[in-house]
């Protein structure tokens, strides 16, 4: 079975939207799309087509709690007064660690130092 | 409620614009973004998932992956609440799938609970759906049998099997049911340049 034959992905992608295809269908199908543009189109043209139908529910408010418990997750996750959390500190620290060992072996690799192999070794291998 | 298209547009564009700065970590515009969807898309998992616990799990991870993921949302592509539609209902969908292979299905559970519920039934809301998108025509057009399927698959998420015992027909009539009525409906959408 041919899942990109362009008939048998039109219907598959329908099913996939509509809800009616099998655990393993649905995984299957899922992970083609994540990798194929045509997949992930054919899902998104079925989305844009039945979709729309969900507008006509009538709408029920979630509990409070949810709300908060969302923030609490995306702030655990991405705190912005943690130093550990600051990405930029990372890279910075990260360029400036690769800046200086390029330094070095430049230095340790200039013709006319005295430099024994052995050193060199060292030095990289600390990287 | 009439349909308005401009204030359909107007809301799309608005939304569309929260994702854009929810994708840069704004927090005011993703708490806006939740304040103006998060009751539509609580609606649809508790519709599928019929369980108020696991619908509220699903709106929470849901609101957590579109924090993280609203920069790959592209307006050209589709509408805003589409796209966050689809997050919600996929997670609901593998839930249900996933919850059937280790649990009892729907149906040992509370035979007939859907016909019996007093809320507005799924016919119903498909119909008042497609007049404000002005596709009445186009699901008018299905058969009862096509209309029916449809229906309780995309608002209940029945799968095939679950169809044919609610529907009490034969597995083979319901896939059929189901295949035709969707290549109806888009012959009918694409056709009527309703695309999206």
């Amino acid at each position: 079975m041919n899942y990109l034959e362009p008939e048998r992905l039109d219907a598959l992608a329908a099913q996939y939207v509509l809800g009616t295809l099998s655990r393993a269908a649905r995984e299957r199908l899922a992970r083609l799309a994540r990798g194929n543009e045509s997949v992930a189109a054919a899902l998104r043209a079925w989305e844009n087509r039945l979709l729309p139908l969900a507008e006509s529910l009538p709408p029920v408010a979630p509990p409070e709690r949810v709300w908060p418990a969302i923030l609490d997750r995306i702030q655990g996750q991405r705190e912005p007064g943690s130093i550990w959390a600051n990405l930029g500190l990372w890279r910075g620290l990260t360029m400036a660690g690769f800046a200086t060992a390029m330094a070095l072996v430049v230095v340790l690799l200039t013709p006319g130092l005295e430099t024994p192999i052995e050193t060199l070794v060292v030095v990289l291998a600390s990287r | 409620m009439a349909p308005d298209p401009d204030k359909r547009r107007q809301r799309s564009e608005r939304l569309a614009e929260l994702l854009a700065r929810t994708a840069l970590s704004n927090q005011q515009a993703f708490a806006e973004l939740y304040r103006e969807t998060s009751s539509h898309l609580y609606a649809v998992a508790l519709r599928i998932l019929r369980e108020s616990g696991a619908a509220e799990e699903v709106l929470q991870e849901s609101f957590v992956n579109i924090w993280h993921h609203a920069g790959s949302y592209v307006a050209a592509k589709s509408q805003p609440l589409t796209w966050m539609t689809s997050i919600v209902r996929n997670r609901c969908l593998d839930q249900m799938r996933r919850r059937k292979v280790d649990t009892v299905t729907i149906d040992d559970e509370e035979p007939g609970m859907m016909l019996a519920d007093d809320r507005p039934g799924p016919m119903e809301m498909l119909l008042s759906s497609a007049d404000a998108l002005a596709v009445k025509s186009c699901v008018e057009r299905l058969e009862a049998g096509q209309k029916q399927a449809i229906a309780l698959a995309f608002y209940q998420g029945l799968s095939h099997s679950e169809l044919a015992s609610h529907l009490r027909q034969p597995l083979g009539t319901v896939k059929s049911w189901v295949r035709r009525g969707l290549e109806r409906l888009k012959a009918c959408l694409d056709g009527a340049g309703l695309k999206r």
